[in-house]
């Protein structure tokens, strides 16, 4: 029976948002931008949940909630069952070194006045002040070589390597401290898509080496269906689709989801002109009036009266696969009562 | 700290990895510069020992000697190589305590100002909130005087309260107290930007997340990042402190009476010039240009040099 | 649409274009990054230019218009465009074929405008440095542009400064740009690369057909084949500074000749069952300065044999197809005994 790892509930965040169009009377007001809007995931041990989405839709700030970097406004999160998202720094400490993170853009997520050497021995030291220098150096040099750099480039710095290899570095510098949980936010996109083959079969390689769970966000499609067990589909702040890899992509469900598949680039099939949606993510400007109904309203080519007035929520239509859409699931009729303030 | 010295080794071996040398011999200027500033620095060093005469005896001095012309003039005498002063005393013993004056005040009061600074604005950068507005208000307060006006003001005043006596005693202290203070804003200003940019990159949230404390942050992560700005500024205030020294010594209030100074040479050989007896006045004025030009011209360079993408040619 | 052009069609040729780049060290020789590079492209075709990060793409595109950092030099080769060679003109020649005959469309859209100017001045000034035209006019201009690229509500949007616009938006409104003057080329430079999945899609729908509707010719430079596919017409394969295969598109990715081709298209995850590893090409590109006399893909070639580690392999040039690899060339083909894996 596979325990569940990590727990997300009932999430929400919000940001401050910069007052681009205010006029001055109206400058002094903070405006907010909702990132994460009611977050639901659980995560399993042993699997990867792939968290889709583009910009916009909140997943960095996620990644930084279950990282710890920031607090949330409300819900919690947790990890084999004990709350971890309002802990002080001290508090946190023995989750830091299960949890791990790599970032998107492999150049600045290492400290470019450090060589590798230094980047993979520093942690090592730190946790364990009393560990010899040498002891440490060989971890380090054992773990380059696990994630396939060959040992003559720990003396170099971060611009003097390709990006591939960076990324792999970062990989290496989470594992330094022997976690069991990592969160991968966007780890391909910055890389060429033939490097990105190499960090796809490191990734796995590790899974199985080291029993590793992965929390991995990408938008590219096609890495996460060779990559994932479950995936989970962000918009807006909010979950609109998750289920088995097999389910998603055999049987998409939400106007979104399909519409991301369609965009993502085949080499062999030409691209699908359907399920496209209509203008941009949203701007992250705050509105002058909250908006109500599904967020995906303005883009949707099959958006309706009912979505417009209700939040959509996420509704298991197998075990295996929940939807957040008015189309997969009858539109709850509240009469004429329930009229919205517009 | 087994990090911390690790940490120190890294450094040393990144330094000679830097192959400064074969930088250096790249790039002339810096050379030339460096060279003159080694011999300046070295002599300056070495004034009590080197200098034919010592300024501050009043024993060797003889008024009879006073006002002589260079050796190299018809009239000059050989035992003083660049003339004497309205008092007889050797300029070139004078030029070379003066020079050593300059250094020790500049190093000082730079190392003083560097270390405020760096602090005040690390923290500032890094923590934010009531503590970066506290420390802007600060700077801003600083910056509002002039740290010329400031130093005259501080140091009248404390020589009108001590007395002559005392005040010949601390006044090269209280000059690199008051030089050092003054112009700390600079630096945690600088810092602090650089900081702000620093913070928002995904090393630092790495580190964050790999557990590492705020203060080994700051000094291990980010501090190194931002070095550069800050030796540029730092190599520059030498030269402003020095120029700063020498302006309040010829004004009469920097180095008291007998300690030589570069600025007082200039001050008190100003009412020569007129006169035609132009030594007095010019060469501690040569000096302190050769001085502050060599300064400026090698860290221009060393901030180029110490950069990690420079490292040599071979990988 | 053969390879070789009668010269009234042709509007770029580019040929064996050498370019190097001084080193900062005195010992160091300087090396080409660019290894004889040459290839033509017709009025109102669409090519694809494919290959890794360090292969040599940007650095192709910066040596056609001329803009090549002050390290960076022209060694040997010409690049001929509307009938004259492009690195034979004066600035001032340039700066009439820059932007009016070529328009360059940049990867990062929040950095390819300025932001201390509103879209309306910015495509203002583009458009009035080249045109005699009066504001109003120019005006108009821009807004037909804006509308073409469907950008909503041109007029307000026109007001905006660029920060005020989505990623999105700054990317079509650049395109815009490019088209503002009706070039004869344009050279997009990884135009989607920091554009989400919805939104590459449609930008580069949108730069193919506007290009195709109105007759500019492209040059679509990407690290991702999958995405160029259905927009282009034919294709160049780059790798280590060199054009390794070149070709229709279609047929090229159905029929790939060269190896690095073929692994380019096997690494891709579709190709794959998930669970699966994936196929990874071994090695990585080699810097200019380890590239000797050989093929610069032996040590990362499955195929490799004797003939690869002793020359560079010439160009194969078909009807359909051209290829530098032993493997095609009939002078250097392997031996029975050789092609034994």
């Amino acid at each position: 029976m596979t325990q569940t790892l990590l727990s997300i509930n009932n999430l929400y965040k919000s940001h401050a948002a910069p007052n681009h169009n205010s006029a001055w009377w109206n400058l002094h007001k903070t405006s907010y931008i909702n990132a994460i809007n009611g977050l639901d995931i659980s995560i399993k041990r042993g699997e990867t949940l792939c968290v889709v989405g583009e910009s916009g839709c909140g997943k960095s700030t996620l990644a930084r909630l279950v990282m710890g970097l920031e607090k949330p406004d409300a819900g919690s999160i947790s990890y084999q069952g004990k709350i971890i998202s309002g802990l002080s720094d001290k508090a946190r400490m023995p989750y830091r070194r299960r949890m791990q993170m790599v970032f998107q853009d492999p150049y600045t997520a290492l400290n470019p006045r450090h060589t590798v050497l230094h980047a993979l021995v520093e942690p090592v030291l730190y946790h364990q002040p009393k560990l010899h220098r040498q002891h440490a150096i060989d971890q380090a040099m054992a773990q380059l070589l696990a994630v396939g750099i060959e040992p003559a480039l720990a003396q170099r710095f971060p611009h003097q390597l390709s990006g591939g290899q960076r990324q792999r570095i970062n990989i290496a510098r989470a594992l330094m401290v022997e976690p069991e949980f990592i969160v991968a936010d966007e780890p391909l996109s910055a890389l060429d898509v033939s490097i990105q083959a190499q960090i796809l079969n490191l990734l796995a390689q590790l899974q199985s080496q080291q029993q590793l769970t992965y929390l991995i966000f990408s938008h590219n499609l096609a890495a996460v269906e060779h990559m994932a067990d479950r995936v989970a589909v962000m918009y807006d702040g909010q979950v609109c689709e998750i289920a088995s890899r097999e389910q998603l992509f055999s049987q998409p469900q939400h106007p979104y989801t399909k519409a991301l598949l369609a965009a993502s680039p085949q080499i062999y099939t030409p691209p699908n002109k359907h399920h496209r949606l209509v203008g941009d993510v949203p701007n992250r400007i705050p509105l002058r009036h909250v908006q109500h109904g599904c967020s995906l309203q303005d883009r949707c080519p099959q958006a309706f009266e009912t979505c417009r007035h209700q939040t959509p929520q996420l509704t298991p239509l197998t075990t295996q696969h929940a939807v957040a859409c008015h189309h997969t699931q009858p539109p709850v009729s509240q009469g004429n009562s329930h009229d919205p303030e517009h | 700290m087994n990090a911390a010295k690790y940490h120190g080794h890294h450094i040393w071996r990144r330094f000679r990895r830097q192959q400064l040398w074969l930088q250096l011999k790249a790039n002339k200027v810096a050379l030339i510069s460096s060279v003159i500033l080694l011999l300046l620095t070295v002599t300056a060093l070495l004034a009590p020992w080197l200098s034919p005469f010592d300024p501050s005896v009043l024993q060797q001095q003889n008024i009879m000697d006073a006002e002589l012309p260079p050796a190299w003039h018809e009239q000059g005498d050989s035992r003083f190589l660049l003339g004497t002063d309205g008092l007889g005393r050797d300029l070139l013993s004078s030029l070379l305590h003066g020079i050593r004056t300059s250094l020790w005040v500049g190093f000082w009061a730079v190392l003083l100002q560097l270390t405020l600074g760096t602090v005040l604005g690390l923290c500032a950068g890094y923590f934010g909130g009531w503590m970066d507005r506290l420390v802007m208000r600060l700077a801003d307060f600083q910056l509002t005087f002039s740290s010329l006006m400031l130093a005259i003001l501080v140091l009248a005043i404390t020589r009108a309260a001590m007395g002559a006596h005392d005040y010949h005693v601390w006044s090269p202290w209280l000059l690199i107290l008051v030089l050092g203070l003054a112009d700390w804003p600079q630096y945690a200003r600088t810092l602090r930007a650089s900081v702000l940019a620093e913070k928002h990159k995904d090393y630092v949230a790495a580190a964050q997340v790999l557990g590492y404390r705020s203060r080994h942050i700051m000094v291990m992560q980010i501090l190194p990042n931002t070095l550069s700005p800050l030796l540029v500024i730092a190599t520059l205030q030498v030269a402003h402190v020095i120029l700063a020294e020498a302006a309040l010594s010829f004004l009469g209030i920097g180095m008291p009476y007998g300690n030589p100074s570069l600025g007082g040479m200039m001050g008190s050989g100003f009412e020569y010039m007129l006169s035609g007896l132009w030594w007095i006045a010019l060469m501690p004025g040569i000096a302190l240009v050769l001085l502050l030009l060599s300064i400026n011209l090698v860290a221009d360079w060393l901030r180029d040099a110490l950069d990690p993408k420079n490292i040599g040619p071979q990988q | 649409m053969s390879l070789h052009l009668k010269p009234s069609t042709r509007l770029l040729s580019v040929r064996d274009l050498h370019v190097n780049f001084t080193s900062r060290w005195p010992q160091e020789p300087n090396i080409d990054v660019l290894r004889g590079v040459s290839f033509q492209l017709e009025r109102g075709e669409r090519l694809a230019l494919v290959g890794e990060s360090g292969a040599g793409k940007s650095l192709l595109a910066t040596s056609i218009i001329q803009l090549l950092d002050s390290s960076a030099r022209i060694r040997q080769g010409s690049v001929h465009f509307e009938g004259q060679d492009l690195t034979q003109l004066s600035s001032k020649q340039l700066r009439q074929v820059r932007g009016h005959r070529i328009g360059m469309v940049f990867q990062d859209p929040m950095t390819n405008l300025n932001p201390n100017l509103t879209l309306e001045q910015q495509l203002l000034q583009c458009i009035l440095s080249h045109r005699n035209i009066s504001r109003a006019e120019a005006r108009l201009v821009a807004l037909h542009k804006l509308r073409q690229v469907h950008i909503p509500a041109p007029e307000t949007r026109m007001r905006q400064y660029p920060h005020q616009l989505s990623a999105g938006q700054l990317q079509r409104a650049t395109i815009a740009m490019a088209l503002a003057l009706e070039p004869a080329l344009i050279i997009a430079d990884e135009p989607t690369s920091a554009l989400d999945v919805t939104m590459q899609a449609e930008i580069i729908s949108l730069l193919t057909h506007l290009c195709h509707n109105n007759g500019v010719a492209l040059l679509l430079i990407s690290h991702d084949l999958s995405l160029v596919a259905h927009a282009s017409d034919r294709c160049l394969i780059m790798y280590a500074g060199q054009i390794v295969e070149q070709g229709h598109t279609k047929s090229l990715i159905n029929d790939a000749q060269h190896p690095y081709t073929q692994s380019l298209i096997r690494a891709l995850p579709q190709m794959s069952e998930p669970g699966q590893s994936l196929y990874q090409i071994p090695g990585q590109m080699p810097f200019a300065q380890e590239l000797g006399n050989q093929c610069a893909f032996a040590n990362r070639c499955e195929h490799a044999y004797a003939a690869c580690w002793n020359q560079p392999p010439a160009r194969t040039v078909t009807l359909e197809r051209e290829v530098s690899c032993h493997l095609v060339n009939p002078a250097t083909a392997p031996t029975p005994a050789e092609s034994e894996p």
